[in-house]
């Protein structure tokens, strides 16, 4: 039985759409089913130590090298989720991604850990705890620009410059008395006049 | 030689009318001492009651706690500037029209700091505790910029007010040693230096005022601006910018000019100096005046303008207060009665007479004095936290110590002209002699020992 050429070509063009649409969803099926996404426990730390947090991924039980990890730290605001980012790091040979966190707040802190998925391996996420108990007090910065040269010693040197002329204007002075003194002042008015 | 004697005329008449008041004293004089005497006296009267019930006598609170006294303190730091510009900006520039005039500015530079600088002692409820700025002064704070700068501006002024005065001096003493006391005597006698104005001595003095008119421009205008940093330097709406500097030093020497208008005025009429300070003075004073009076109007304009387009924080409410709320009278006195009016007074030719050069200055000196008070009132009255603004104003015993101190102000100056003489004698004689003979001749008769052309000096009657 010979099919018609038109509906060959609607058979073609269907089986290929169908095809299409159908690939990704097993692939995903497929590669979901095996991902997971797992956080180290990590120590308790005080505030301004820094520590490693680790993640590990792995799918159908094998790790999952040379993909990138996401690591949050849980913040809300007004009833508004906008997590703080921590840092991204690939994972190794062993599925692991670490990054480092110095914690700058006391309790118990929130992570959160998120792999975007790839075509072959799917999206996983994962949350975990940091316990931090106190330490020195943070944000300790010195204060001011800095400029070299700018400091106090500069406002006593433009001070002593200053006095000091006052003091060399006060030896002119001195030298007017001195000279005054080797010249005999008048006594009175008439003499006074002749004084020169 | 006509001219000669021309120079030996003048000089004699100059000699013998600055010289005569410091001889004599009319019983107007005495009652102008006392009456200042007696307001001083009052002024010192209310701050013992202040000292003894402390601050609380005064209308400042927790939340305005600068009032009238720091405004005063800024006023006549203000003030002060009129001796650096009449004296050493005009001297540097060689103008030689100020001559008569340096003097009297140089007068009102170390009074005005002299009052100014008590001010701050005054506003503290307990003045012995500015020991602690000495005891425990941080370099960061603008406060101890303060002390410091003040403290050599004064020193400095009373320097370049003491050089020219050693001719002067020993022209005193030459010429009237002999119809003072004995106590004024051994003054001019001491303070003279000996002087018998020999080249080198006369060497050593140009030396010594070339070089402080030099230094007293920088000092000058870095006091009013380390002023203006004690408000500058702090986030409050209305004091935080960085124009304040400029305007500060704007301000005071545009008061200065007018509170040196002033005292020629009166001086001029106290003791007939009207052969030395002419209508010129006035005049070029004025124009001075006025071409600041536009300045500071450009400034208010640069200072509202920018602030007022971006409204940021409390801005609006600093904006409302001083051109509509409680602080509104004070506003527009000084934008209209303080910078309109003297500027058109002094444009007009037909109002450009002394007297409408006088009523200039007048304005301008109550209108500075108002810009000092709202800028520090209205500065602080601005809440920086949600809480409703304060108000205040000065009780009488503020009152009273401003008045005081505007008596002391002119007390000084009042018992120094008998004193001092108020024109630097030997300066005009010189500058006089200059013009007046430009052929050198040989001078007949004996030379003083100032460097004068005049014999004896015929006021010691």
């Amino acid at each position: 039985m010979r099919v018609p050429m038109p509906l060959r070509m609607v058979a073609v063009l269907g089986l290929t759409a169908v095809i299409f649409a159908i690939t990704p969803l097993l692939v995903a099926a497929q590669s979901v089913e095996g991902s997971k996404l797992a956080l180290a426990d990590a120590p308790e730390v005080a505030i301004g130590d820094s520590i490693q947090l680790q993640a590990s991924l792995t799918s159908g039980g094998i790790p999952v090298p040379g993909v990138e990890i996401v690591f949050f730290r849980a913040v809300e605001f007004l009833n508004s989720g906008n997590d703080l980012l921590i840092g991204r790091a690939m994972t190794d040979e062993s599925g692991i991604a670490a990054v480092d966190f110095a914690p700058r707040s006391e309790g118990e802190i929130l992570i959160l850990a998120e792999f975007g998925g790839t075509e072959a391996v799917g999206d996983a996420f994962t949350e975990g705890s940091v316990l931090v108990g106190p330490g020195p007090p943070q944000y300790l910065v010195e204060a001011g620009i800095g400029v070299p040269g700018i400091n106090v010693y500069l406002l006593a040197g433009v001070l002593t410059t200053v006095w000091g002329t006052f003091f060399f204007v006060m030896t002119l002075v001195w030298r007017i008395a001195r000279d005054g003194s080797s010249t005999p002042v008048p006594k009175t008015a008439t003499e006074g006049a002749t004084g020169e | 030689m006509e001219s000669t004697g021309s120079v030996r005329s003048f000089t004699e008449r100059l000699e013998a009318r600055v010289l005569n008041p410091l001889t004599t004293a009319s019983k107007s004089y005495y009652l102008t001492v006392g009456i200042l005497a007696l307001v001083v006296a009052w002024g010192i009267y209310a701050y013992t009651v202040q000292l003894r019930d402390g601050l609380y006598v005064t209308d400042l609170r927790d939340r305005i706690t600068w009032g009238m006294y720091i405004s005063l303190f800024v006023f006549f730091i203000g003030i002060s500037h009129a001796g650096t510009l009449i004296s050493a900006i005009l001297r540097v520039s060689k103008a030689e029209w100020r001559m008569p005039i340096t003097r009297m500015a140089e007068f009102i530079t170390v009074v005005a700091l002299m009052i100014g600088a008590l001010m701050p002692l005054i506003d503290l409820g307990r003045p012995d505790r500015v020991l602690n700025l000495i005891l425990y002064g941080r370099w960061q704070a603008p406060i101890t910029w303060d002390i410091i700068a003040i403290t050599t501006y004064l020193t400095g002024s009373v320097i370049y007010l003491y050089l020219p005065l050693i001719p002067d001096f020993a022209l005193a003493r030459d010429r009237i040693s002999g119809s003072v006391s004995p106590v004024k005597a051994l003054f001019y006698r001491t303070f003279s230096l000996g002087w018998q104005g020999t080249p080198s001595q006369k060497k050593n003095l140009h030396t010594a005022m070339g070089i402080m008119m030099l230094l007293i421009i920088p000092i000058a205008v870095s006091v009013h601006t380390v002023v203006s940093w004690i408000f500058g330097m702090t986030l409050r709406e209305g004091w935080n910018s960085p124009l304040f500097g400029v305007f500060f030093v704007a301000g005071a020497i545009y008061s200065g000019i007018a509170a040196l208008i002033i005292l020629m005025f009166v001086l001029r009429k106290a003791y007939s100096l009207e052969e030395y300070i002419t209508k010129k003075h006035f005049v070029y004073l004025a124009y001075m005046m006025a071409a600041f009076s536009v300045i500071m109007a450009y400034f208010n304009i640069l200072e509202f303008v920018t602030a007022g387009y971006k409204l940021e924080g409390e801005a609006e409410f600093a904006l409302d207060q001083l051109f509509t709320g409680s602080l509104a009278p004070y506003y527009w006195f000084y934008a209209i009665g303080g910078m309109v009016i003297p500027a058109v007074i002094i444009f007009v030719p037909w109002t450009r007479t002394i007297p409408g050069i006088i009523a200039a200055a007048g304005l301008v000196v109550i209108a500075m004095w108002m810009e000092r008070y709202f800028i520090v009132v209205g500065g602080l009255r601005t809440p920086t936290m949600p809480y409703e603004p304060a108000n205040y104003f000065p009780s009488w015993v503020e009152w009273s110590i401003m008045a005081g101190a505007f008596a002391g102000f002119a007390l000084i100056i009042t018992i120094a002209v008998k004193i001092l003489p108020v024109i630097a004698i030997w300066e005009v004689a010189e500058q006089y002699e200059k013009e007046a003979a430009p052929i050198p001749g040989p001078v007949t008769g004996p030379a003083p020992a100032g460097g004068l052309v005049s014999p004896v000096g015929g006021q010691n009657a």
